[in-house]
């Protein structure tokens, strides 16, 4: 399995393997690529763009990543809490490195609705 | 990759999942959403209008209400036929000056009647009327505000606007020896008072036309009220704890044509007896206002 995403213009290239991606967050015109032993990458591209890349070179597999709203990709494997009160999306890494992000209450609560379908049709399966 | 053919068509309140066709998730299905989306704009422009509508309503009717002083109760809107103003002048002194002090019991409700004789009524800031050996009856006026000290509703004193305000609908007017007191939300006396130096202030109208006025609930205190009588002012204090209607009622029985409120009856009233000697009952003030201030007769 591919897993790997590629991300070049005319001065730069990261390559990365998708798993590590944590996030990527909106930057204005730039983004930055949070990787998963806590480094940050800052790319020239908008998220935007970026989602087309992930969704092309990854096709299918790319289902690994959730858009939250017009800031934030996530990666679905790290996510680690939500908190619909206070607005907050927490990813952490088996490192122990953890983002905070904030989003809208109610992408918030489908990304919830939707991790807790995810649960119910895995008890099903079983 | 060219920059320019990507159009990121998400909103805030959306999720995506990559790899995937199926539109953004919103909360709606996809028949609302379509609507939503064709009629983005209109609904947008009715909710503006209407929000623009609710707010010039909601303007106007704060606009055109008086506005109350800060902590005090409004008086019950006062009925235009209702107004009353009572005018006369106190004679000038002739023979002693001095009050005459009696106690009576109207509908169980005890009552103190001071009555002056050969003074003219005036209103006075000052902290310790008292200290002028011509006072023969002195009790607070116009209430003070809590928080800044100034006198709640309209005050004049001597031609000067101290304050400002329809708080009360209640007024008395003292301009050139006449003494006027009544019921009105706008009343010219008001004006007449700062051009020809008089002195103006506000309170409570507890009676009317000889007739009870509604006051917002308050409990129960010591009341103190100016009454005209016949052709007579009289300050008027319950010496038990009433509720403005009962002490009104009293009032009302006692057969006054019109009664002012005045500040709280365990504040400190001033009077010089028949021998001479000056009275004093209640709690004296302080002097931590300096618009403190009383109805005050004087010897002329």
């Amino acid at each position: 399995m591919q897993l790997e995403i590629i991300i070049s213009n005319a001065t730069d290239l990261l390559r990365v393997s998708a798993l590590d991606i944590i996030c990527i967050k909106a930057e204005g015109n730039y983004s930055t690529i949070v990787i998963n032993d806590g480094d940050e990458r800052l790319v020239l591209f908008q998220l935007g763009q970026l989602e087309q890349m992930i969704n092309e070179q990854l096709g299918a597999e790319a289902s690994l990543f959730i858009r939250i709203g017009r800031g934030v990709i996530m990666n679905r494997e790290y996510l680690y809490a939500i908190n619909l009160p206070k607005q907050q999306l927490i990813l952490r890494a088996p490192s122990g490195h953890k983002v905070t992000l904030t989003a809208s209450k109610e992408s918030l609560r489908q990304l919830k609705m939707l991790i807790d379908s995810s649960i119910k049709k895995g008890g099903n399966n079983e | 990759m060219n920059k320019n053919i990507i159009k990121d068509n998400m909103s805030d309140n959306e999720i995506r999942i990559l790899g995937s066709t199926v539109e953004p998730t919103t909360g709606l299905d996809n028949d609302n959403k379509k609507w939503y989306d064709k009629h983005r704009k209109l609904f947008l422009w009715l909710c503006t209008v209407l929000l623009v509508g609710i707010i010039s309503i909601v303007g106007t009717l704060l606009f055109l209400k008086p506005s109350p002083q800060a902590g005090i109760p409004v008086d019950y809107a006062p009925l235009a036929d209702t107004l009353s103003i009572e005018t006369l002048k106190d004679s000038v002194n002739v023979g002693p000056s001095y009050t005459v002090v009696d106690d009576t019991t109207i509908n169980d409700i005890p009552l103190r009647i001071y009555t002056p004789s050969g003074g003219r009524m005036e209103l006075a800031v000052c902290h310790h009327p008292e200290k002028n050996e011509n006072v023969i009856l002195a009790a607070h006026a116009a209430d003070l505000r809590g928080d800044d000290g100034t006198p709640a509703g309209a005050f004049v004193y001597n031609g000067e606007l101290l304050a400002k305000g329809h708080s009360k609908y209640g007024f008395c007017a003292i301009i050139d020896g006449t003494v006027s007191i009544g019921r009105q939300i706008e009343t010219p006396l008001f004006e007449r008072a700062i051009e020809q130096n008089g002195s103006f202030f506000r309170q409570y109208s507890i009676v009317s036309n000889g007739k009870l006025m509604p006051i917002p609930p308050k409990g129960k205190s010591l009341r103190r009220a100016l009454c005209l009588k016949g052709n007579v002012f009289m300050i008027v204090e319950s010496l038990t704890s009433e509720s403005y209607h009962d002490f009104s009622q009293a009032l009302e029985d006692f057969n006054v044509s019109e009664a002012l409120s005045l500040v709280g009856g365990n504040l400190s009233i001033v009077w010089r007896d028949a021998s001479g000697v000056l009275q004093q009952n209640g709690e004296v003030f302080g002097e931590s206002f300096p618009l403190e201030n009383y109805v005050v007769w004087k010897k002329q």
